[in-house]
């Protein structure tokens, strides 16, 4: 599948990814079928741009996220950072190449140890990549603290006492450590109060701008998408299919699934009714076609990629 | 899910974590069982290092007096004198240190393999794993009390051996504990987040899992404290361990079986000490399960 | 949806609700009043802490004795807090049922759901039983009333069809959105007067939860229920309730009917929920700065006041009533005095 290269440099570039699952049942162990997790996504993020990845549970999109980060190793396809294929990569260079790229999990309750205190999950990834002494590393963690906007004297304590939105700029700052240049979420504010998550948000954004981020964001929240998004992928059952930029998803969906997303989703003005896809034109199931029937992507609008 | 919340927000200000030791110490007072075998190990700790100023006739330890043979408590004698004549209350006393701290090189020992395996065991899982688990199995096949009489037949009874052979038969249990552990804390998604730093399966290990599966394993090794001491007992009691003169609570105990039930004071007495110790420890074990593993404060 | 008739089925005045904390008394619930009509579908909408789901169990009577209630909780009449706990436990479920949170920590796990569903319709009047009348009386009432067909009849009317696959099964086998309908037939199953709805649907997708919301409208509209639906989730309260009460840090802060709370909030803090609310429209969000008051030691006046971008000096001695506002609605808010 080819993309129009003039549309921006890109930093992470999907092709064909796949990551398999084999069910093993019995006592033997023996292998009783095959989970197609990702099943063929193809995407690409331009630097300093922010893309979404939507889908529902089941979809897909968290192992899709894990893998690009390299916690799955792939079962085919490509994965290039900042032109380096990582898709194969293992040992020391696996290791170098995670520099560029971190996470931000999705509850943040149980991304941080309770066991060890903010300074040593912050600095945890200047430490296992031997980055400075102890009192530089302590430097950075201040200053780290400093950009997701708390207070230095977070510093000791334990991730147990501090509130949600406390802990995801906590996470957010172990995030920026290494100074990556693309940064996978996922679903970062959904356990988060509606009046943190905007303040989360607006923190994420503001990083963005200040260091040329590359943000790949993961969740099934529209609304979030609609207001932070650049570029979105439609996700079901492994593949991706619709993607496009923000504005055309939602003003111009194409794909059956996307159209059912987006009329399922309640909304607080009248005014917001009308941008949604009216319900009567859609079957009342959300069931679709065969899973593993042939499908292509194909560049319906420019831009604007539906899968047939 | 409320309460812990209000916690949290009342601990906002200085270190949480002398906060969440306050937190804990408070609620352990509150269990009164807890509290009454905290007493009773401080004082066997307090007997224990001081054993030789509080007892009362310090040499009796090795010492005979044969004109005092088999006297029953008195005022001199508060607990008796055994067979030899040595006053029963000192040889106690000086037993405790030896059954307290031979408990804790037990332990310690076990510890010293089981916690390193089980953690291996539990990171790397697969071949390795495997292995490991199997012969840990294996291990545990044969019953701890019937190791040590193995071991004392082929190293011969004393003290040590019979330390020894408790010892390396109780490491399996610890690895299978911190194996368990791992398993458990494996699911928790800060064990991710280490990965996709680029942390090594050691640096995860040992500053990632280890410290939470710290909180229950301190628990665990409260009440193998007080299993070790009833396991040297049992083997001093049965001639396998500590020889006589040593004092050990089990030696003196088997001791006085023969003079049963005339001059029962002699295995009754450190009968009474293993219970209260073993009973202390269990009890504390039981209430720093209830009181540690406060993450959220 | 039209207003029910105008006689209040719950009345809930000055409610208090205590809790000792380690480090004091946690005043969660300082004073809270409340009115639902029969009929009426509400929704109290609020942030994660502020005493929500505290207030709703209060209703139920399920709180642990560790926690205190002190105000009035009456319903058709009867006040609720002064009844014995057998006396209560005649009206859960029969005439004000729950629809838990998380219905996969609300079903037992090792029951098959025709199990629990049917020993909550044969055991209906008797909340406390001992294993041997328990299996006594089961053969024999289960029987009479034909409970099983009781069930199966409850669980096609949550769209559970056929319902024998899902009789047979335990509650892993099934998904969330499946068990998300099993708790509301287990709660519809004892024809409540009043419904409270804890929360249901937070853990499912879009889809699914869209679908739920769809039966729960139906059945509460062909039941003529009286429903207090508990969210963080303000398009859900707009879309399901006739009047939202907008609840911060354990007090009521506003009261309005659903077209209005968010087109034109009074109190706040439902206006910084209105600015942070991500939309359809693409406008910014913006939260609001500050946190939840530390429940052990809050502010004197209003509980909002430290994070008020309008607040006054009386706003800081004083707490606000919640009073009535010229258009009918209610707010607590020393703007509007």
């Amino acid at each position: 599948m080819k993309r129009d290269e003039a549309l921006g440099e890109s930093i992470l570039e999907v092709k064909s990814l796949q990551k398999f699952f084999s069910v093993r049942k019995g006592i033997l162990g023996k292998s009783a079928g095959i989970v197609k997790a990702v099943n063929g996504v193809s995407l690409r993020a331009e630097r300093g741009k922010k893309l979404a990845i939507v889908g529902e549970s089941g979809s897909g999109k968290t192992t899709l996220g894990k893998t690009i980060i390299r916690l799955y190793r792939p079962t085919g396809g490509e994965i290039w950072v900042d032109g380096h294929d990582i898709s194969q990569l293992e040992g020391p260079e696996l290791k170098k190449a995670r520099m560029e790229m971190q996470m931000v999990f999705q509850d943040p309750a149980s991304s941080l140890n309770p066991r060890r205190n903010v300074k040593a999950i912050i600095s945890s990834p200047l430490e296992v990549h031997n980055v400075g002494t102890r009192v530089d590393r302590t430097k950075r963690v201040k200053e780290l603290l400093n950009i997701v906007e708390l207070s230095e004297d977070y510093i000791n304590r334990s991730p147990g006492a501090l509130s949600g939105g406390e802990k995801q700029r906590v996470a957010i700052a172990r995030a920026l450590a290494l100074n990556p240049k693309l940064i996978l979420l996922d679903e970062p504010t959904s356990s988060l109060d509606v009046s943190v998550q905007a303040k989360i948000l607006t923190l994420l954004d503001r990083l963005q701008k200040e260091s040329n981020l590359t943000y790949v964001l993961i969740t099934h929240d529209l609304s979030v998408v609609r207001n932070f998004a650049d570029t979105v992928c439609v996700m079901y059952r492994g593949r991706i299919v619709e993607s496009s930029t923000t504005q055309e998803i939602f003003t111009d969906p194409l794909h059956l699934y996307t159209k059912t997303l987006l009329s399922a989703l309640p909304v607080i003005y009248d005014e917001e009714l009308a941008i949604l896809p009216k319900p009567a034109s859609l079957p009342s199931s959300n069931s679709n076609n065969a899973p593993d029937s042939e499908h292509r992507m194909i560049e319906a609008k420019r831009g604007h990629w539906v899968e047939v | 899910m409320a309460k812990s919340r209000l916690i949290q927000e009342a601990r906002r200000k200085g270190d949480d974590w002398t906060e969440a030791m306050k937190y804990s110490l408070s609620l352990y007072r509150k269990d009164d069982l807890a509290v009454a075998g905290a007493v009773i190990l401080s004082c066997l700790f307090f007997i224990a290092i001081f054993a030789y100023q509080i007892a009362p006739y310090p040499q009796d330890a090795y010492v005979s007096h044969f004109q005092n043979r088999l006297l029953p408590p008195s005022q001199t004698h508060l607990f008796g004198t055994d067979e030899a004549g040595r006053d029963l209350l000192s040889r106690v006393i000086i037993g405790a240190r030896i059954s307290l701290p031979m408990a804790f090189v037990i332990v310690l020992t076990s510890m010293m393999f089981g916690m390193p395996l089980g953690l291996i065991a539990g990171m790397m899982s697969g071949k390795v794993e495997s292995v490991i688990m199997k012969l840990a199995d294996i291990w545990i096949a044969v019953p701890s009390l019937v190791f040590a009489l193995a071991v004392s037949a082929i190293l011969g009874p004393s003290l040590t051996n019979s330390v020894i052979a408790i010892a390396f038969s109780a490491w399996p249990w610890h690895a299978r504990f911190i194996r368990a552990e791992v398993w458990h804390i494996k699911q928790e998604t800060y064990m991710e987040a280490a990965e996709s730093i680029g942390a090594s399966k050691l640096y995860i290990a040992v500053k990632e899992a280890l410290p939470n599966a710290l909180t229950p394993y301190i628990v665990k090794i409260t009440t193998d404290l007080g299993y070790a001491i009833l396991l040297l007992a049992t083997l001093g009691f049965l001639g396998l361990g500590a020889q006589t003169p040593t004092p050990e609570w089990g030696t003196i105990a088997g001791e006085g079986r023969t003079f049963l039930p005339n001059s029962w004071w002699i295995s009754t007495m450190p009968g009474i000490f293993i219970f209260l110790s073993v009973f202390a420890f269990n009890v504390v074990g039981d209430g720093l399960r209830n009181v540690l593993g406060i993450e959220e404060i | 949806m039209q207003n029910g008739s105008n006689d209040a089925i719950l009345e809930i005045r000055n409610l208090h609700i205590y809790l000792n904390a380690y480090e004091g008394l946690a005043k969660i619930v300082d004073g809270v009043n409340c009115t639902v009509r029969k009929g009426e579908v509400v929704a109290i909408v609020g942030e994660s802490g502020c005493g929500k789901t505290l207030t709703a169990k209060a209703i139920m009577g399920i709180l642990p004795p560790q926690i205190k209630i002190e105000g009035s909780i009456r319903y058709k009449g009867m006040d609720l807090v002064a009844l014995t706990e057998k006396e209560r436990a005649k009206i859960r479920g029969s005439e004000i049922a729950m629809i838990p949170q998380d219905p996969m920590i609300s079903l037992d796990p090792l029951l098959t759901i025709e199990d629990q569903l049917t020993d909550l319709i044969c055991f209906k009047d008797m909340p406390q039983i001992n294993i041997f009348s328990y299996y006594a009386r089961r053969s024999r009432v289960e029987k009479q009333k034909g409970a099983r067909d009781i069930a199966a009849k409850i669980l096609e009317e949550v769209e559970l069809t056929p319902p024998d696959r899902v009789l047979r099964s335990y509650p892993f086998q099934i998904s969330g959105g499946m068990a998300q309908r099993v708790c509301i037939a287990m709660a519809l199953q004892g024809e409540p007067s009043l419904l409270i709805a804890d929360e249901p649907g937070t853990n499912l997708d879009v889809t699914t939860q869209k679908h739920m919301l769809d039966l729960l409208i139906a059945r509460i509209r062909a039941r003529h229920l009286t429903v207090i639906f508990i969210t963080h989730n303000l398009a859900v309260a707009r879309r399901i309730a006739q009047r939202i009460f907008v609840m911060y840090a354990g007090n009521i802060a506003e009261v309005s009917d659903a077209d209005k709370t968010f087109v034109d909030p009074l109190h706040p803090y439902t206006q910084g929920l209105k600015k942070a609310v991500p939309t359809l429209l693409g406008t910014p969000m913006i939260g609001i700065d500050g946190r939840v008051p530390a429940y052990t030691n809050p502010p004197h006046g209003c509980r909002f006041y430290p994070r008020c971008p309008q607040a006054m000096e009386v706003c800081k001695q004083k707490k606000p009533e919640l009073t009535k506002t010229k258009d009918g609605r209610m707010v607590a808010c020393h703007l509007y005095n």
